[in-house]
C-alpha cells in the first residue's frame, strides 16, 4: 500500500472516528461526551498557547487570563442578568464569540506590548504577572466604589459579577439544535470550531507568518538581521494566540452557562503549557494529543481505573485494594507522568525527532560531495532582474559612512571612522582582533546605535533604524559565528529571507487567495534558484543544524541574497573553511559583483582573498581607521605592518594574516 | 495508528469496570432508580465528602435500598478538580449532564459549595430532576432576599422549582451571627472574607445586619487566603481597634492561617474575638494547629441548625444510628444528606405509582419532583417542618457553638453553647 | 496604634515576610543563573524543609519550647540536619528529573520541573493529610519591647521576628563568602556566565550544577525551618505560592544575580505588606506584580541584573 493510500485511509478512520463517535458512545452508554468535549476545549486553548510557545518559542506563563478575558466577554455580553445598561440585553452567542476573540486578541496585544522592550524569561514573568493580575481584577471588579474626599461617584457598581461570576450566560441558537443538556450538539460546535483552528493553524505555520515566528523562535537576532520585524512578528503571535483563548472561553462560557473567578488561576495556565509540551511545541497533532491525553487521563482514566481496581480488590478480596482511592494519588502519577514522558522524550510525544548533530568535520563531507562551482548561468534569473540597476544609481557611493563613533562603557569600539562604498565594488575591512570589525557591521545594520556620526545608504540615514528596516532598505549580512535557524529546514532559511520581500497577512496566510498561493509559489521557486545557485540545490529539505560547516556558510549567504540586497555585508565567509571551499567562495563573490553589481563589504582575515577580491581596503585598529586604500597600498603601509606585526600581543592575528 | 489504541484501551478499561462494579441480586420487581451524589471527595474536604456520602449510604440502608418495589442505587461523583484540590464548574456541570443523561437517575443529591450548585441546577432543572443540597447555603439559589440580580429564577429555566434545601440559608445565619455578636458585648467589627461565593456573601449577610441594628463595621474586607501569612492585614485590624473578627470563609481557604496568626499579632480575648460560619464548624479546623488560638480568640461559630447532641427525637435518633453504623462522630452535614436522602426515600415511597405509570424518563423525575416539593410537615432532624414554595424549610434553628478545651489528641472541641434566634 | 506605629509593625511584617521570600528566591536565581531553568519545583523543596524539620523535631523529641543550651545545640542541629535533607532532596530531583534534559529543548526540564512539584504536593498531602499541620513553639517567643526593655509600646517585636532576620542574615552571607571567595563558588559564577567556556577551563560543570542545587535546597530547607519556627503551620499546598512569590522576587532583583533575589524579596515583603495596610488585601497581588511588571519595562533586567549586550 502506497503511503498516500495509507494516510488517506488513516485521515478518514479519524473523521469517521470523530463523527460517530458521540453516536458509539451513546449506543455503549458510556457517557463521556461532555468530557471530551470540555477536554476539546483545552484543546483549543492548547492550540492557541501553541503559536506564541511553539512557533515563536515565547514562554506564556499567564494563558489563562486570555481563556478569562474570552469567557467573561462572552458572558457579560450575552448574560442576560447583569445589572448594568450594557449587558442587560444579551447578544447572540454567535456575535459575541468574535467580539470576544477580538477582546482576547486586544489583551493579547497589551501583554505582547512590553515585548517591545523585554527579552526571554523576563517576558515570561511579565505574562505570568497578568495571569495573576487579571483574575483578581474580575474578582475585585464586581464590587467598584470609587471615593473622592467624601463624594462617591462610583458606588458599589458590578462590573463583572465579582465572587458571584455571571450566570446564567446564555446558549448558542440555532435552529433546529438543541444546545442545552445534550452534549452532541456542543461536541460537534466544537469540533467544527477546533478543526477549523487546525486548519488555519497549519496554514499559519507553512506561511510566510509561521516561517517568521520559528526565526524568531530560532534566533531572534538574526531574524532581524533577516528582515523579520521581531516586535510586531511577537506582537502578532500574542494576539493571535490569545484570538483563539477567546473561542475557547467564550464555548466555556456558553457550555457551562457560568463562570467563577477561580476557574482562571494559575494552575490552568500551567496545565496548558503541560499539555502544549507533553505532546510536543510547534506540532499541532501533539499539541492536540497533549491535550486530549492530560484532560482525558484526569477526567475519565483516573476515576475509571479506582473503580477498577476496587472491583479487582472486592473479587479478589483484598480489602487493601478494594479501599484504595487511586484519585488521592492523581498529582503524584500526573507529576510522574509528565516527567517519565520528559524524560523518555524530551521533544514531546510528537514532536520533531531531532537527528544527531553532523560532524563538523567539513573537509571529509566536501571529500565525498564537492560542491560545484558557482557559474553565471547559474545566477537566478529573478535575483538579476530585481537587483538590475535602477534609475536611483545617481550617486556613485552606495554607502557612506562619517565620523562613526561608538563606545561601551569607557571602551571606545569605533572612533571617528570613515567609510565609503562605490556602486559595484567589494571593499574589504581588516584589523587585529578586537579593532572594531564586528561593532562597525553591527553599527551599520542596527543592531548598534553609535553614539555619533553619519551613516548614508543610497543618500537616506541609517541611523536609529531596527535592523529589519535596513534589511528592507537593501542592505543584508552574514555573521562571523554563523547564525541560521538551525531546527528549520534549509528551504525555510531561505524563504525567511524573503520575508520583507514577502506580502501575505494572517488573512491572506490563512485563505490563501490565488495572490498568495503565487507569491508562495514564486518564493519557493526563487529559493531553490538561490540554493542551486550556492551549490545547495539537493539539501532544501534537510535541517540547517545537519549541514556540514562550508554549506552553513553558503546557506547563510543565501538567505542574505533572498533579502535582495544591494550591499551585502559579509563577516569572516571564509573562516573555518578549506582551501577548496575558500575558491569557490571568493569566486562566488566575484561573480555576485560582475554579474549583479552587487557592493560587499567584507570582514576577512584570510590576507590572500581579501587582498585578491577586493577594490579597495579599510584598516581599523582599536577602533581608529589607520589606513585606506588599493590592496597594494596597504600592503605597503607602514602603520598596518605596525599594527599586525607590532606589538607582539597580537601574534596569534600576525601568523594568520601573513602574506601567503 | 495512535487513536484507535487509545479507544481501544479505554473500551477496554469500561468494559472491565462495568464488571466489576456491584452485581448484587436484589428483588427489584419495578426496577431500578439512582442517586446521584456530587460535592468534593479529595484534600480537606475529603472527611466532610465522606461524612455527606455516609448520610446518604445510611438513608438509603435505613430502608433495605428498596422503597415501593424500586432498587435504589447510589453513584457518588467527585465534583473537585485536581489542578485546584477544589470544586469545579466544569466537572460539576460534567456531574450533572452525566446523572440527566443516565436514563436510570432520579435525583440529584449535591452541592456542598453553593457555586457548584449555580452551574448544576439550570442542568438538573431542565431535566425536570429534583436536586437536593444536603450543605448549600447561598440565599440566591433559592430566593431573593440576599440575592443577585435576577437569581433565583435563572436557576430555572423550566420556570418551576426542583432544588430543595433541607437546612436554612445564610441569609438568616448571618444576620444571626450579627446579633449574636453584639449579645456577646461586641463594639466594632471587622470583617474579612475568603473572597469566594459562600464566605463573600455570608460575610455581606453579616456586615448588612450589623449595620442595621447599630454595631458599627470597620470593613468587609476580602483576603488573598492562598497567601500563608495574614499577619499584613491582621496587624491592619489590631489598629483599627476592632472587638471582634468574622472571618467568612470555609476551611479550604486557609481559616486556620487567620485564627493562628490573630493569636501572633495580639489579636486575643479579652480584647478581640474572633467569630465564624458554619464552613468553619469542621473537625479538621481544630487539627489545624489551631485550638491554641481558637481558644485564645474565644472563637465562636454559628450553624444552620441544631447541634447533634441536641437534637431529640429523630435527630436524636439519627445521631445515635451513624456513631453506630459508621464508628465515628457525624461531620457538619452528614445529618443533613441523611436528612435529604430520607426526604427522597419518602417522596419516592409517595411517587411510586406515578414513576410507575411515568411514560418516560422526564415524567418519572417530574413525579418525583412534585412529591418532594409537596413534603409537608416532615419529622426532621430539627423537629417538624415543611418545604416552602422556594424549596427552602420554614424552620430557622441556628446555634451556637464555642470552641472548648477537651481531653483527646485535638485537645478541644466545638461545644454547643447556645440556640440563637 | 498611632500612624507611625502601624507603619512600624508593618515594616516589621514586610521584613520578615520578605526575608523567607528573600531566602527561597536565592534558590531559584542560583539554579536559574547556572542552567536557565525556571524551577518550579523548589518552593515545593521549601515546603518539604518545613515537614522535614517538623520531624527531626520530633525524632529528637523536642515538642515544647526550647530553652537555655537546648536552644543553642538543638536547633543549630536541626537547622543543619534540616538543610542537608533538602539538599539532598535538591539534588536527587536535579539528577533525575534535570540532569538528562540538559541538552534537550528548554522547555523539557520546565515541564519536569512542574511534574515534581506536583509530586511533591502529593507525597507531603498523603505523608502529613490535607489539613494544616502544627508546628510547635519550639522557638520563646518574648516580647521584646515590653519584656526586656519595659516599654509598654503598641508595637509587637518578638524574638521570633529577630529571629527570622538574624538566622537569615548570617545565611546570606555565607552564601556571598561561598560564591566569591571559594573554587566552589568561582566555578559556578564562571558556569553561569558562560557553560562552553568554563567547561573548556577545566571546570567540571556537571560537578558545579549539583553544588548549586546542594546550596539551593539547603537554602530552602532553612527557609522552610524559619518560616514553620515562626507561623507555627505548615500546608501541604504553601511551596506552590511561596515559590511563587520568590520567583518573582528573583526575576524583579535581576534573574542570575544574588543580591537581587535578596532584594527582590525584601521589597516584595515590604510591598505587600504595606499595600495589605493602605490599599487593600484583595488588591495586593495585583499591585505587587503591576508593580513587577512596570520595573521589568524600565529596568528590562530587574534592580540589580547587569545590562548584557547582544553580541550579533
Amino acid at each position: 500500500m502506497s503511503a498516500t493510500a495509507r494516510r488517506a485511509i488513516g485521515w478518514t478512520a479519524l473523521v469517521a472516528g470523530l463523527l460517530l463517535y458521540p453516536f458509539l458512545d451513546r449506543a455503549l452508554g458510556l457517557q463521556t461526551v461532555h468530557a471530551v468535549s470540555d477536554g476539546m476545549i483545552y484543546v483549543l486553548l492548547a492550540l492557541g498557547l501553541n503559536i506564541v510557545v511553539g512557533y515563536a518559542g515565547l514562554l506564556d506563563l499567564g494563558y489563562a487570563a486570555f481563556f478569562a478575558i474570552g469567557a467573561y466577554a462572552m458572558g457579560l455580553l450575552n448574560s442576560p442578568v447583569l445589572g448594568s445598561p450594557l449587558y442587560g440585553h444579551p447578544w447572540s452567542f454567535w456575535l459575541c464569540i468574535w467580539l470576544a476573540a477580538a477582546m482576547s486578541a486586544l489583551l493579547g496585544l497589551v501583554i505582547g506590548a512590553p515585548t517591545l522592550r523585554v527579552r526571554g524569561d523576563y517576558l515570561a514573568i511579565i505574562t505570568l504577572g497578568f495571569g495573576e493580575i487579571i483574575p483578581v481584577a474580575i474578582r475585585n471588579l464586581g464590587d467598584v466604589t470609587i471615593e473622592i474626599g467624601g463624594w462617591r461617584p462610583v458606588e458599589r457598581l458590578n462590573l463583572t459579577g465579582g465572587e458571584n461570576g455571571v450566570n446564567p450566560v446564555g446558549r448558542p441558537y440555532l435552529p433546529g439544535v438543541p444546545f442545552e443538556t445534550d452534549p452532541v450538539p456542543w461536541y460537534f460546535l466544537i469540533l467544527v470550531i477546533g478543526a477549523a483552528s487546525v486548519w488555519a493553524m497549519s496554514r499559519l505555520h507553512d506561511s510566510r507568518l509561521g516561517r517568521a515566528w520559528m526565526a524568531i523562535r530560532e534566533d531572534e537576532t538574526a531574524a532581524d538581521c533577516t528582515g523579520v520585524n521581531p516586535v510586531s512578528t511577537k506582537l502578532l503571535a500574542f494576539a493571535l494566540g490569545a484570538s483563539f483563548s477567546g473561542f475557547a472561553g467564550s464555548i466555556y462560557a456558553a457550555k457551562l452557562q457560568a463562570i467563577t473567578p477561580g476557574a482562571f488561576e494559575f494552575q490552568v495556565s500551567i496545565m496548558l503549557l503541560c499539555m502544549v509540551v507533553l505532546g510536543g511545541a510547534g506540532s499541532l497533532r501533539g499539541v492536540v494529543l497533549g491535550a486530549m491525553l492530560i484532560t482525558v487521563f484526569d477526567r475519565v482514566v483516573l476515576s475509571q481505573t479506582t473503580f477498577l481496581v476496587r472491583g479487582i480488590g472486592r473479587t479478589l478480596g483484598v480489602p487493601a485494594l478494594a479501599a484504595l482511592d487511586l484519585t488521592l494519588w492523581r498529582w503524584f502519577f500526573f507529576g510522574l507522568g509528565l516527567v517519565l514522558v520528559m524524560l523518555l522524550r524530551p521533544q514531546g510525544l510528537a514532536g520533531r525527532r531531532t537527528s544527531p548533530i553532523a560532524p563538523d568535520d567539513a573537509d571529509e563531507v566536501t571529500a565525498m560531495e564537492p560542491s560545484p562551482p558557482p557559474r553565471v548561468e547559474s545566477i537566478p534569473g529573478w535575483l538579476r532582474e530585481q537587483l538590475a540597476p535602477g534609475p536611483a544609481t545617481r550617486e556613485a557611493a552606495i554607502l557612506q559612512v562619517q565620523g562613526l563613533t561608538k563606545r561601551f562603557g569607557g571602551v571606545v569600539a569605533l572612533h571617528e571612522v570613515d567609510l565609503v562604498v562605490p556602486r559595484g565594488s567589494i571593499i574589504g575591512l581588516i584589523g587585529p582582533n578586537g579593532a572594531g570589525k564586528t561593532t562597525f557591521f553591527n553599527v551599520v545594520t542596527g543592531l548598534v546605535r553609535p553614539d555619533s556620526g553619519r551613516l548614508t545608504f543610497e543618500g537616506a540615514s541609517l541611523v536609529g533604524l531596527r535592523p529589519n528596516a535596513i534589511v528592507a532598505r537593501g542592505i543584508a549580512r552574514t555573521f562571523q559565528s554563523i547564525r541560521l535557524f538551525t531546527h528549520m529546514t534549509v528551504l525555510e532559511n531561505v524563504l525567511v529571507g524573503e520575508h520583507c520581500r514577502l506580502a501575505a497577512t494572517v488573512a491572506g496566510a490563512v485563505l490563501r487567495p490565488p495572490s498568495v498561493t503565487a507569491e508562495e509559489r514564486r518564493a519557493r521557486e526563487r529559493a531553490r534558484a538561490l540554493l542551486a545557485f550556492v551549490g545547495l540545490a539537493g539539501k532544501a529539505d534537510d535541517l540547517a543544524r545537519n549541514l556540514p560547516y562550508g554549506d552553513q556558510r553558503r546557506l547563510e549567504i543565501a538567505r542574505a541574497l533572498a533579502t535582495e540586497p544591494r550591499l551585502l555585508l559579509l563577516d569572516e565567509p571564509t573562516a573555518g573553511m578549506n582551501p577548496r571551499e575558500t575558491e569557490t567562495l571568493t569566486n562566488l563573490i566575484g561573480l555576485l559583483r560582475r554579474e549583479l553589481a552587487l557592493s560587499v563589504l567584507l570582514i576577512e582575515h584570510d590576507m590572500a582573498v581579501v587582498m585578491g577580491i577586493s577594490d579597495r581596503i579599510t584598516v581599523l585598529d582599536y577602533g581608529t581607521r589607520i589606513a585606506e586604500g588599493t590592496p597594494a597600498e596597504i600592503q605597503r603601509h607602514p602603520r598596518v605592518i605596525e599594527a599586525y606585526l607590532g606589538t607582539g600581543s597580537e601574534q596569534e592575528s600576525a601568523a594568520r594574516t601573513a602574506p601567503r | 495508528m495512535r487513536v484507535p489504541r487509545i479507544a481501544a484501551v479505554a473500551v477496554a478499561l469500561f468494559g472491565l469496570a462495568a464488571v466489576s462494579g456491584d452485581a448484587a441480586a436484589q428483588q427489584c420487581p419495578k426496577g431500578k432508580l439512582r442517586l446521584y451524589t456530587s460535592w468534593p471527595m479529595q484534600g480537606a474536604m475529603l472527611p466532610e465528602g465522606t461524612g455527606m456520602k455516609n448520610g446518604v449510604d445510611l438513608a438509603v440502608s435505613e430502608v433495605n435500598g428498596t422503597v415501593a418495589g424500586f432498587c435504589l442505587e447510589i453513584v457518588n461523583l467527585d465534583d473537585a478538580s485536581p489542578q485546584t484540590g477544589k470544586w469545579d464548574g466544569a466537572v460539576e456541570a460534567e456531574n450533572a449532564n452525566k446523572a440527566v443523561g443516565d436514563p436510570l437517575a432520579i435525583v440529584y443529591i449535591g452541592t456542598y459549595n453553593s457555586g457548584a450548585a449555580k452551574v448544576s441546577i439550570p442542568i438538573t432543572n431542565r431535566a425536570h430532576m429534583a436536586q437536593v443540597t444536603p450543605a448549600n447555603t447561598y440565599p440566591g439559589l433559592t430566593k431573593k432576599r440576599g440575592a443577585a440580580p435576577g437569581e433565583p429564577e435563572i436557576y430555572r429555566p423550566g420556570g418551576f422549582v426542583n432544588y430543595f434545601r433541607p437546612i436554612p440559608a445564610d441569609d438568616i445565619q448571618g444576620a444571626v451571627g450579627a446579633k449574636w455578636a453584639k449579645r456577646l458585648g461586641a463594639k466594632k467589627v471587622y470583617v474579612i472574607n475568603d473572597q469566594e461565593l459562600y464566605g463573600k456573601g455570608i460575610a455581606d449577610v453579616f456586615e448588612a445586619t450589623a449595620k442595621k441594628i447599630g454595631l458599627p463595621v470597620v470593613a468587609n474586607e476580602g483576603i488573598d487566603w492562598k497567601q500563608p501569612d495574614q499577619k499584613p492585614v491582621l496587624t491592619k485590624i489590631r489598629a483599627s481597634g476592632a472587638d471582634l473578627v468574622y472571618l467568612g470563609g470555609v476551611i479550604e481557604t486557609g481559616a486556620q492561617v487567620v485564627i493562628r496568626q490573630m493569636k501572633e499579632v495580639g489579636l486575643t480575648a479579652p480584647r478581640t474575638r474572633f467569630m465564624g460560619p458554619d464552613g468553619l464548624l469542621e473537625e479538621e479546623l481544630l487539627k489545624g494547629a489551631t485550638c491554641d488560638a481558637a481558644m485564645a480568640t474565644d472563637m465562636r461559630v454559628t450553624f444552620a441548625g441544631l447541634p447533634f447532641e441536641k437534637m431529640r427525637g429523630v435527630g436524636a435518633k439519627t445521631y445515635e444510628t451513624y456513631k453506630a453504623k459508621f464508628g465515628k462522630e457525624p461531620t457538619s452535614y452528614a445529618l443533613y444528606a441523611a436528612e435529604g436522602g430520607r426526604v427522597i426515600v419518602d417522596a419516592i415511597k409517595r411517587a411510586a405509582p406515578e414513576i410507575e405509570r411515568a411514560k418516560d424518563v422526564a415524567d418519572k423525575r417530574e413525579a418525583l419532583r412534585k412529591a418532594i416539593a409537596s413534603t409537608k410537615n416532615y419529622e426532621g432532624i430539627n423537629g417538624k417542618w415543611s418545604f416552602d414554595e422556594n424549596g427552602d424549610v420554614d424552620y430557622d434553628t441556628m446555634s451556637g457553638f464555642k470552641v472548648v478545651k477537651a481531653d483527646g489528641p485535638v485537645g478541644c472541641k466545638f461545644a454547643f453553647e447556645t440556640i440563637l434566634e | 496604634m498611632n500612624w507611625w506605629e502601624v507603619l512600624v509593625q508593618q515594616t516589621i511584617n514586610g521584613l520578615t515576610r520578605g526575608a523567607v521570600f528573600a531566602l527561597i528566591a536565592l534558590g531559584y536565581t542560583m539554579v536559574y543563573g547556572i542552567i536557565e531553568l525556571i524551577n518550579f519545583a523548589h518552593g515545593d523543596v521549601f515546603m518539604l524543609g518545613l515537614f522535614v524539620s517538623l520531624a527531626w523535631f520530633s525524632l529528637l523529641g523536642v515538642t515544647r519550647t526550647l530553652t537555655g543550651w537546648q536552644l543553642v545545640t538543638l536547633l543549630p542541629l536541626v537547622f543543619l540536619l534540616t538543610m542537608l535533607t533538602t539538599a539532598a532532596l535538591n539534588v536527587a530531583i536535579d539528577r533525575l528529573a534535570y540532569r538528562p534534559l540538559r541538552r534537550s529543548p528548554r522547555l523539557a526540564p520546565l515541564i519536569t520541573a512542574i511534574g515534581v512539584s506536583f509530586m511533591l504536593e502529593n507525597l507531603a498531602l498523603l505523608w502529613k493529610g490535607p489539613a494544616p499541620i502544627a508546628y510547635p513553639d519550639v522557638f520563646p517567643s518574648v516580647d521584646i519591647l515590653r519584656e526586656w526593655f519595659g516599654v509598654d509600646s503598641a508595637i509587637f517585636l518578638t524574638t521570633k521576628d529577630v529571629l527570622v532576620v538574624v538566622a537569615t542574615i548570617p545565611l546570606m552571607i555565607g552564601l556571598t563568602y561561598f560564591v566569591r571567595r571559594t573554587r566552589w563558588g568561582k566555578a559556578m559564577r564562571a558556569t553561569a556566565q558562560d557553560r562552553e567556556t568554563a567547561q573548556a577551563m577545566g571546570i567540571d560543570v556537571e560537578r558545579t550544577i549539583l553544588v548549586t542545587f546542594l546550596v539551593g535546597g539547603a537554602l530552602a530547607g532553612a527557609a522552610g525551618l524559619i518560616q514553620g519556627m515562626y507561623y507555627n503551620i505548615g500546608m501541604w499546598w504553601m511551596g506552590y505560592q511561596a515559590g511563587l512569590r520568590a520567583f518573582t522576587a528573583a526575576v524583579l532583583g535581576g534573574i542570575g544575580s544574588m543580591g537581587g533575589a535578596a532584594l527582590g524579596g525584601l521589597v516584595i515583603g515590604f510591598l505587600s505588606a504595606w499595600s495589605d495596610q493602605y490599599i487593600s488585601a484583595r488588591w495586593t497581588n495585583a499591585i505587587v506584580f503591576s508593580i513587577l511588571i512596570l520595573v521589568l519595562v524600565f529596568r528590562p533586567r530587574g534592580l540589580l541584573g547587569e545590562p548584557t549586550s547582544d553580541k550579533a
